[in-house]
């Protein structure tokens, strides 16, 4: 093949540029620690981390339902033990109540007690929690009970619901009806009804402290999955740092041996040897 | 028949002039060396006709053909027109990849994704917004969120299919600006036909055009980065040049309209790649977009109840709610979130998102496709040329190389004519002088 002058030089410009290009490429892996910048890079890494990018994004919304549904739950659990201490303290001076030795004075203080404990029921079950009343159902904005309407139940009966998960839903609430109803039975001296409203607390506690762990678990789970989608986008669109290190080292000398070759290739012309 | 005895000098004339033509043939070439489009050239040279000489000149008494020196019989262009070809198709493959290398890559970079600020990161903060109005339903705080979260989602799907409109009209505006009046097209067939006239008239008085030849092929490569170039030779070198199925030059006419016939496909190149971009792949991208925002206006609505989002389309998409106070977050008291929870979990279930995931693939395997094809394009107009600098470009070792044969040759010629000199003037000046 007859190589001209203008040839060897388009040859040595062309390979330079080549080289500048790959050495470029290898740069912004290096710098920007990423695989996938642009679609272009790899269609289909980029269609598959905009996917892994939106589950990530769900299981960290997910998270916070789960935070979320786990703060209303301890509120709620920690109510309910106060208000079973209540109970429990209503029922103690009701049994002293119904002792034959009790005296008039006695019962008429055991009266005043019960509904000093009756009216701390009531607010224990007002209690708030984020400026939302825990146990009003739905009707999160108004109290369970209020001064005005004494003993009913103001609230309503909706559950209050938090998704945890992909088409998983719980509900974090019991409504103050459930639990304590209307709020006569406290002061009513039967026994059997304390009990029964007692076991009921006890009950729902239970029902509150099962939902915890399902939710606490669906956490753990939520957390896992996250970490396994970010290893996945990881490995999707994050360089392989050594191999991009040693690339950009390997096109580096490339580019000196280019440029090396091509200059001397350039300088030499029959003319430097003929006289 | 007698010979002349200054037939010797002649010769030597001749060898004189020839070597000399070669050296100035040598010296042109090296002069455009670096001339783009030049194509070498030589002097070919060939015996003189010779003298014919009656019976007599031999002992056997027949005669005989005397040598009469060298004559330049041509001025050789030294190219392979099937390399033209080559070097055209090729030409038209890269530039036909470039340009939609370009405007893909420009389309893709709007996109920005995978990144934390495109739509699809959008639409999850969309999601995450509506996750936060069904865990705090009563908060106006968080329905201005959402309010907040749907115009930015909204807005990026308008600045997205508007630059991919952007897009599309610059693609047609370098179209019109390639093909119009003061287009290099336009500049391109004027010049042939003048270059088809000038060698018309030089083949008519008989020489050969090189360098116009040189110049018209320089416009064909030239006009081949536009579109599919066909030449079809007419008589005396004239040529008719066809640019897709659009004349460009017929015999000294120039033929490019000013305005081009709905028909006109250019068959690749710059036009043939800005063609389908506006026809096919951009309008493409803009409906795949489209796709994406009318599921999302649909699912969208369809869980929320009522119009939340209005329009359908990725430019007309935007919130079709009065004011963020007026977000519905359940269907019950302050506290119910049935609403927020059924749109939220759209995150899951709604096709927009795997849709829009599908799109950035289109979009990035298109670019991928343009930039590999580019490349590949490039290796081969890289050969191509190669093959024709192979045999038409100008090799200044060879040249020196030439310049000494022609130089060796020019001196011995003289050398000859100044023995023939030394000969007539032993006859002339001592011939008769015998014992002087």
């Amino acid at each position: 093949m007859r190589i001209t002058s203008g040839m060897s030089q388009r040859h040595v410009l062309s390979d330079l540029r080549r080289v500048q290009e790959r050495l470029a490429a290898a740069q912004d892996q290096v710098s920007s620690g990423k695989r996938v910048e642009k679609p272009s890079d790899d269609p289909l890494a980029a269609e598959r981390a905009t996917r892994l990018r939106a589950d990530l994004g769900s299981t960290a919304a997910y998270r916070t339902s789960v935070d979320d549904s786990t703060s209303w739950l301890d509120a709620t659990d920690s109510a309910l033990d106060s208000l079973t201490q209540i109970v429990q303290r209503v029922r103690e001076l009701t049994v002293q109540a119904n002792n034959a030795a009790t005296s008039t004075a006695g019962r008429q203080s055991i009266q005043a007690e019960i509904d000093q404990l009756t009216e701390q029921a009531k607010s224990t079950l007002n209690g708030a929690y984020d400026g939302r009343y825990l146990f009003s159902g739905t009707a999160t904005n108004q109290p369970p009970y209020t001064a005005a309407t004494g003993d009913a139940y103001q609230g309503d009966t909706g559950a209050v619901v938090r998704q945890i998960g992909p088409g998983v839903s719980v509900q974090v609430n019991v409504t103050a009806d459930d639990v304590l109803g209307t709020v006569t039975w406290l002061q009513s001296g039967d026994l059997s009804q304390i009990d029964a409203g007692l076991d009921n607390i006890v009950a729902k506690r239970s029902q509150i402290g099962a939902t915890t762990n399902r939710v606490t678990a669906a956490g753990q789970r939520l957390d896992d999955l996250g970490d396994i989608t970010t290893k996945l986008l990881s490995n999707t669109e994050d360089a392989d740092l050594p191999q991009a290190l040693i690339d950009l080292s390997s096109q580096q000398t490339a580019l000196q041996s280019a440029l090396r070759g091509g200059a001397t290739l350039i300088q030499q012309s029959l003319m430097d040897f003929l006289q | 028949m007698p010979i002349s005895s200054f037939l010797g000098l002649q010769t030597s004339l001749r060898g004189l002039l020839a070597q000399q033509r070669s050296l100035d043939v040598a010296a042109h070439n090296i002069a455009n060396a670096n001339t783009v489009g030049y194509t070498r050239q030589e002097a070919s040279l060939g015996a003189a006709d010779p003298l014919h000489t009656g019976s007599g000149a031999l002992q056997n008494g027949s005669g005989a053909y005397l040598g009469q020196g060298v004559d330049v019989t041509a001025y050789r262009r030294i190219r392979d027109s099937f390399l033209d070809l080559q070097v055209r198709a090729q030409t038209m493959a890269l530039n036909d990849a470039t340009t939609a290398a370009e405007s893909l890559d420009r389309v893709q970079s709007a996109v920005n994704e995978p990144s934390d600020t495109g739509i699809n990161s959008l639409l999850t903060k969309f999601y995450d917004a509506w996750n936060d109005l069904a865990a705090h339903p009563e908060s106006a705080g968080s329905r201005e969120a959402v309010n907040k979260a749907a115009a930015t989602l909204a807005d990026a799907f308008k600045t997205l299919a508007t630059d991919i409109g952007n897009a599309t009209t610059d693609a047609q505006n370098e179209f019109t600006a390639l093909t119009g009046s003061t287009g290099p097209i336009q500049a391109a067939a004027t010049s042939i036909a003048k270059l088809n006239k000038a060698i018309d008239n030089a083949i008519d008085a008989g020489q050969s055009p090189n360098d116009l030849l040189d110049q018209r092929d320089q416009v064909l490569d030239e006009l081949s980065q536009y579109g599919n170039v066909s030449v079809t030779p007419q008589a005396n070198g004239r040529i008719q040049v066809m640019l897709g199925n659009q004349s460009v030059v017929d015999d000294t006419i120039v033929d490019w309209p000013a305005s081009l016939p709905s028909t006109f496909a250019a068959g690749g190149g710059q036009l043939g790649a800005l063609q389908t971009l506006t026809t096919t792949t951009l309008p493409g991208y803009l409906a795949a977009l489209d796709q994406v925002a009318n599921t999302l206006a649909t699912d969208v609505n369809a869980a929320y109840g009522s119009t939340f989002f209005g329009g359908t389309t990725a430019l007309t998409l935007g919130t079709g709610i009065p004011a963020a106070s007026s977000i519905a977050a359940g269907t019950g008291a302050a506290g119910s979130n049935d609403i927020a929870l059924a749109v939220q979990s759209l995150r899951d279930s709604s096709a927009a998102g795997q849709q829009y995931a599908a799109f950035v693939r289109q979009v990035g395997s298109d670019a991928d496709n343009a930039l590999n094809a580019q490349t590949v394009a490039q290796a081969a107009v890289d050969s191509a040329e190669d093959r024709r600098q192979n045999i038409s470009g100008v090799s200044l070792d060879e040249e020196m190389a030439n310049m000494l044969r022609f130089q060796r040759g020019y001196q011995a010629s003289a050398r000859a004519m100044s023995s023939i000199d030394d000969m007539l003037d032993t006859l002339i000046s001592r011939a008769g002088r015998v014992g002087l």
